[in-house]
């Protein structure tokens, strides 16, 4: 390590801070500054991005409340999210399952197919979507949106769902068994409510992608725009803090599925 | 009656001509002149003109003569109905830089870093065939000549801020301050740029010429050409409804009528004193969507505009 | 419910049951069958349908004829049009993810080594800053690296420069540092999920055999947690060199990347076979990049 490093690492241990800490802090501030910017700017009462605010105002919430084209974004996120969650965690958590408990010899194979599009960037799903639609005749809507954001979060799901469920201990199962239960009962008593918080951490991992997905929604939409498109929509038009009003709300509502399902999120790290 | 926005026309152009867009529109409308081309894609409707009375109040130029005949009446039809229509041009900030009247000052070292060129493919092909002294009003140009505009725009490119994918990022530059001028622009640039507190931005036809647009409203083949979207159209057509199209959509109106009822502040758009002149220095250029052999097509057009954004 | 409390389960009268086999009942793999049937019809037969598309001659506006042809990627490979753009994605994509990786592990090592009861908030917190709008967080950096944006002002103000640097913005670095910012958490992620079964005793051992703090974790945590490098590397070059809405929103006119004209190809212009060719030949660009960090992956591995 150069000199002037070492100095300055006695310097802060001095201090009692590693530098390793002082690291952590500087990315962590590179990490939400632009967050604290979207937001701060998101109550900005002039219609200009500039730096710096002159004053401070409610008007850009209460134009995104007032404009029926985001509070139909709103919900058209809403719908495809729930529908591609129950989608993804049904077929999911059937693969993830199958695969962890009960392995078998193709099963490297098939992981590698479910992880196969978590390989390839939004645009290539897009355009093989929007190219698919097309040549079945298929109006783009809603249902084209879903599609290709369950294709795109089924990856994400499995991989985490997987993870979790490689920490279970089979010994619970094997004593329901020895206990006398049958397939179904050893399911329903023990190995449902057992997995169960996993799958919601790992759905909540599915909404929040779909929530925020833009660029394979960008070739499958049709007439119904979701909130990410919404805002692109709006941007090609005017870019103003009512941008910024829509991108505080989407952290806002992030953060409050956090809080509500923290219980099924958090793990122990030991 | 529900409005989706679409980007632009390229957008319209793919979403009705792909089998997933039929049936989606009832109403759509195209620049003019892409009327032939529609036509040949099979996405419009002939038109029951009964069933559009206020058309018979347009300006001479919508309703007769040559361009008429070309973009909006043809094979014994009616096939689009114009609304609006307008012009492009430069616009600058005149509290921070000199009058930019000609399109060759974008290349200039005075506004080096200093501009924005819009992501319009027509506008900057049309605009540069101006300035180089090529353009011709069938829009037909050889390879040498497409050649000679991309080397002009990649010259241009290369001393642009950036190319932006739409007004509002143009508008949100002239208020961050990134930049003092735009091109393709049009004269409602100063009115939009007005709102967000900066009221410098001007609007100048260029001294080497430029072009038109018409926007015109069509019938989608596939959707339902039922007498409400008839109404509808019709009544786009009058007084009332064009003196809102003007500042609404920032444009000049077709009917005579229309355009004695725009208010002042929207008589910006067009030059309603003298609308022949107008498109004779700003054409309502046709688009070579067949070109007759040895002249580049529009494919070769989108090509040309992608190689220069590449460059 | 805490796990095994209060579950009882009767034992079948009368009889005695053998200890259970862990055997694999014959309908398990019917379980499969949804997600094959998912994958089946809303990837693969796509990806497959492009593919072929990629063969056909454009008639262009999204025409195309049945007669099949090499040609689109011939144009795609010798015209010059996607050459820069392409040399960008692959110089940007790289640069990108490798910064990602250097910036994202002491954060992953801190979480996960270091935070005895913080860990999960802060991977929360880090999570959320990923779902605020992809947009809108790109839009937020023109307001920051703008010519008199937060990065501009606070230098001039402090002193440390006279001139807005207008290269922040509207320029490759620009694309680097908002796509940079865009990998971040995800490959946080990915890295602490990576170390999670890295027992903390072995780096402590390595500690007290006399290695630095530093050569301890390069030389015992590094390799150990190598799938996670990997998969990091991997997924930060294929989002970012695919990405084609930073580069047109912050790009300028020299950070331009492929992704733009392949959107555009089959959004605007219509040339569905060649902007499939070009969509297959960067998919062929990832396949050599994901064989040379497995590569990677089983040298460093233990």
């Amino acid at each position: 390590m150069s000199t002037a490093v070492i100095r300055l690492r006695r310097r802060l241990r001095r201090r009692g801070i590693g530098l390793l800490r002082v690291y952590v802090a500087l990315l962590l501030l590179f990490l939400f500054l632009p967050l604290a910017v979207l937001i701060v700017f998101s109550f900005s009462a002039s219609g200009q991005l500039r730096f710096p605010i002159t004053g401070l105002s409610l008007r850009w919430y209460r134009e995104v409340f007032a404009t029926s084209a985001v509070t139909s974004g709103i919900l058209a996120s809403l719908e495809v999210a729930v529908v591609t969650g129950a989608i993804v965690a049904t077929v999911g958590t059937l693969a993830a399952v199958v695969v962890q408990r009960y392995p078998f010899r193709g099963s490297g194979v098939v992981t590698g197919v479910i992880l196969a599009p978590a390989a390839l960037p939004g645009l290539v799903i897009g355009i093989a979507l929007l190219n698919f639609f097309g040549d079945l005749h298929l109006t783009l809507s809603l249902m084209t949106v879903t599609v290709g954001h369950v294709i795109y979060t089924l990856p994400y799901f499995y991989l985490v769902l997987s993870a979790r469920l490689r920490r279970f201990d089979p010994a619970l199962e094997e004593a329901a068994t020895d206990m006398g239960a049958g397939p179904v009962q050893r399911f329903r008593l023990v190995t449902a409510p057992l997995i169960a918080p996993a799958i919601v951490a790992s759905a909540f991992v599915v909404l929040a992608l779909s929530w925020d997905e833009f660029q394979i929604t960008f070739f499958t939409i049709g007439d119904q725009s979701t909130l990410p498109l919404v805002i692109w929509s709006r941007a090609r038009l005017s870019i103003d803090p009512s941008v910024n009003a829509i991108g505080t709300l989407m952290v806002a509502g992030s953060l409050l599925v956090v809080l509500f399902t923290r219980r099924f999120i958090a793990e122990s790290y030991t | 009656m529900t409005s989706t926005y679409i980007s632009d026309q390229s957008d319209v152009t793919a979403k009705l001509s792909s089998p997933a867009g039929r049936g989606l529109y009832n109403l759509s409308s195209y620049s003019a002149q892409y009327g032939p081309f529609y036509k040949k894609l099979g996405i419009l409707t002939p038109l029951d003109m009964s069933k559009v009375p206020n058309y018979a109040n347009s300006m001479p130029f919508f309703r007769s003569g040559k361009i008429w005949s070309e973009y909006w009446h043809f094979d014994g039809q009616q096939w689009g109905v114009p609304f609006t229509w307008g012009y492009d041009s430069i616009n600058y900030d005149s509290a921070k830089v000199k009058p930019v009247t000609k399109t060759t000052d974008f290349l200039q070292p005075a506004l080096k870093n200093k501009f924005a060129i819009a992501d319009d493919l027509l506008g900057m092909i049309l605009m540069s065939a101006q300035a180089l002294g090529i353009a011709n009003p069938r829009g037909l140009f050889t390879t040498k000549e497409l050649n000679q505009i991309v080397a002009f725009l990649t010259k241009m490119k290369q001393n642009a801020r950036t190319i932006a994918s739409g007004f509002g990022d143009i508008v949100n530059l002239y208020a961050s301050g990134e930049i003092v001028a735009n091109i393709s622009g049009f004269p409602g640039m100063q009115v939009l740029v007005a709102q967000k507190g900066i009221n410098s931005v001007r609007s100048a036809l260029p001294e080497e010429g430029s072009l038109s647009y018409c926007d015109t409203y069509f019938i989608p083949a596939g959707g339902n050409d039922t007498d409400s979207v008839y109404a509808f159209i019709n009544e786009c057509l009058t007084p009332p409804m064009q003196a809102q199209e003007a500042g609404y959509l920032q444009a000049g109106v077709t009917t005579v009528k229309g355009a004695a009822a725009v208010s002042a502040p929207n008589r910006i758009y067009v030059p309603y004193n003298d609308v022949q002149s107008l498109f004779v220095k700003a054409p309502l250029f046709g688009l070579p969507f067949n070109p007759p052999a040895g002249y580049a097509s529009f494919t070769d057009w989108n090509n040309a505009w992608e190689s220069v954004k590449a460059s | 419910m805490g796990i095994g409390q209060g579950v009882l389960i009767p034992a079948r009268r009368g009889r005695l049951r053998q200890p259970a086999r862990a055997g694999r009942p014959r309908w398990s793999l019917l379980l499969l069958l949804p997600v094959g049937i998912a994958l089946s019809l809303g990837f693969v037969l796509p990806l497959a349908l492009l593919f072929v598309k990629s063969f056909e001659t454009s008639l262009g506006y999204g025409q195309v004829s049945g007669h099949l042809t090499f040609s689109s990627y011939v144009t795609a490979v010798t015209s010059p049009l996607y050459r820069t753009v392409a040399v960008n994605a692959l110089e940007i994509g790289g640069i990108g993810t490798v910064v990602t990786l250097l910036l994202s592990y002491p954060l992953a090592f801190f979480i996960r080594f270091r935070l005895r009861r913080g860990q999960n908030t802060i991977l929360l917190l880090i999570m959320i800053s990923l779902f605020a709008g992809y947009i809108v967080k790109i839009y937020a950096w023109t307001t920051i690296l703008g010519t008199y944006g937060v990065i501009n002002t606070g230098l001039e103000r402090i002193g440390l420069i006279s001139q807005p640097l207008s290269v922040l913005l509207f320029s490759k670095i620009a694309v680097l540092i908002v796509v940079t910012y865009l990998s971040i958490p995800v490959s946080v992620l990915i890295l602490v999920g990576s170390m999670q079964n890295v027992d903390r005793a072995l780096l402590e051992n390595a500690r007290d055999l006399g290695a630095g703090g530093l050569r301890a974790v390069t030389s015992v945590l590094v390799p150990l947690s190598a799938t996670g490098i990997v998969g990091s590397l991997a997924y930060g070059f294929v989002v970012i060199s695919g990405d084609y809405i930073t580069p047109q929103l912050v790009g300028g006119t020299t950070g331009q990347m492929i992704g733009v004209p392949i959107s555009d190809q089959f959004l605007n212009i219509g040339d569905q076979p060649l902007g499939s060719a070009l969509s297959f030949l960067m998919l062929a660009v990832f396949i050599l990049v994901y064989f040379g960090l497995s590569r990677l992956e089983r040298f460093k591995g233990v």
